[in-house]
């Protein structure tokens, strides 16, 4: 193999995979880079974190831990590609940590202000770029692992009882659209944020919207070449 | 106390590119001192170094099933709790103050109010601790409190909700798991720390561990 038979296809996914970036940008995310997938940080903490205390989704749905890939599962399928989108959502602190929201998410009874439908639209976004930019690639010959930002189950099967596909045997209802979080495969958001030179802030149920500028929702996919053979 | 877990933070630091050792060795003390003011007994800032594993205890808590909880004993089917932990380096050790003549509850139910209360005020310091240490960017902090949730949160409910498939903590933010359900030795952290021991009690330490980063 010639070094320009290695150059020609590394080249051609390089430009691939930063016209996802201003792709991730047009469908509406506020930042998007590429990193080398060895930059995806998964630590054995992150997936406890879902689980110690226990989040009110943690065990209710199949893509929430103690569910889905072990963090050896999730470095094992970043190692096996090269490059990857990073994308982030702004979200107005006025929204993501208004009054109540938590406590409407968690109990499932909407907010007067309107609050918890409006981040979980923010979150449709960042699944729906996720699949965009899959789709974009796989069209373009290469294989993609998509990983979107919180649970699919609030934002897609909110008013159904179950997620189905944990509770029966025909699969995700949104098999098109759901997927993996980042953080729920063991992924570090928060750092590889800060680590790209985002200014990511801790939320969590006692922040108010004074408490914190903003907040992001951060999507990942990886881009990687066909296999051969 | 309730109303200083769910106050708003009074500062909130934008998560860092990697921990700085020098803040994290200012911010340690802090810790320290909140899980004093809070009602511990003893406390200490510890690496995970320190932390003692101890089989039998695993074995203890798997042999008591009279009360099972999502949160006793552990099962976590793809994760290990023990590598989470030791991927920490620095962390927050107390106990409680001994209560005379307390039975060993080990996972059972507790329904003396004077000796429930002392394991709830073990979950209000961790996540008093935890929350802090969240917020001021240790974003992984994460804490391990004494005894069984269902027994100390549930005592009155048939079943852990959790431990049916596909429902959720009726207690989510507030249950835990133990020290002990994840085999830590709190009882040999306190001798090495040379805190009083006394003769070895029937049950467990009424102890807790938050790690920070």
């Amino acid at each position: 193999m010639t070094n320009a038979a290695v150059t020609e296809p590394e080249n051609r996914l390089e430009n691939n995979v930063q016209h996802l970036k201003r792709l991730a940008v047009k469908r509406g995310a506020d930042d998007a880079v590429v990193i080398s997938a060895a930059d995806v940080i998964v630590d054995p903490r992150v997936r406890f974190k879902c689980m110690i205390p226990r989040c009110y989704m943690s065990g209710s749905c199949g893509h929430c831990p103690p569910h889905g890939y072990s963090t050896q599962q999730t470095r094992d399928i970043v190692s096996g590609y090269g490059r990857a989108v990073f994308f982030r959502v702004g979200v107005k602190s006025t929204i993501i940590a208004a009054d109540n929201v938590h406590e409407a998410i968690e109990s499932g009874v909407m907010d007067a202000g309107g609050h918890a439908l409006n981040l979980g639209g923010y979150y449709i976004l960042v699944f729906s770029i996720v699949k965009i930019l899959q789709k974009t690639a796989e069209a373009e010959g290469y294989r993609t692992h998509g990983f979107a930002a919180g649970n699919c189950r609030d934002p897609f099967c909110h008013l159904r009882p179950v997620c189905q596909s944990l509770m029966t045997d025909r699969g995700c209802r949104h098999p098109n659209l759901s997927s993996f979080s980042m953080e729920s495969t063991g992924m570090d958001v928060y750092r590889m944020a800060a680590r790209v030179g985002w200014q990511q802030y801790p939320i969590g149920g006692s922040c108010q919207p004074d408490s914190v500028p903003r907040g992001s929702l951060m999507g990942l996919v990886l881009v990687g070449q066909k296999k051969e053979g | 106390m309730r109303h200083e877990l769910t106050d708003k933070p009074r500062e909130v630091r934008c998560i860092p590119a990697d921990i700085d050792p020098e803040l994290l060795k200012q911010d340690l003390p802090v810790f320290q001192q909140k899980a004093v003011d809070a009602g511990a007994a003893d406390c200490a800032v510890i690496t995970s170094r320190d932390i003692i594993f101890n089989p039998e205890i695993t074995a203890r808590v798997a042999a008591d099933s009279r009360f099972p909880s999502v949160h006793w004993p552990l099962d976590y089917p793809v994760d290990d709790l023990a590598e989470a932990l030791c991927a920490y380096d620095k962390g927050i050790f107390f106990r409680m103050g001994r209560v005379p003549g307390m039975p060993a509850y080990g996972g059972g139910p507790i329904r003396d109010e004077s000796h429930r209360r002392l394991y709830q005020q073990t979950y209000e310091i961790i996540t008093l601790i935890e929350s802090a240490a969240f917020y001021l960017g240790y974003h992984l902090a994460m804490g391990l409190a004494a005894g069984n949730c269902r027994g100390i949160f549930c005592a009155e409910e048939k079943r852990c909700r959790p431990m049916i498939k596909g429902q959720s903590c009726i207690h989510a933010n507030i249950g835990r798991p133990s020290m002990e359900a994840a085999g830590i030795d709190a009882r040999a952290m306190s001798a090495a720390l040379k805190w009083e021991t006394g003769p070895p009690p029937d049950g467990f330490e009424i102890a807790g561990l938050v790690m920070i980063a």
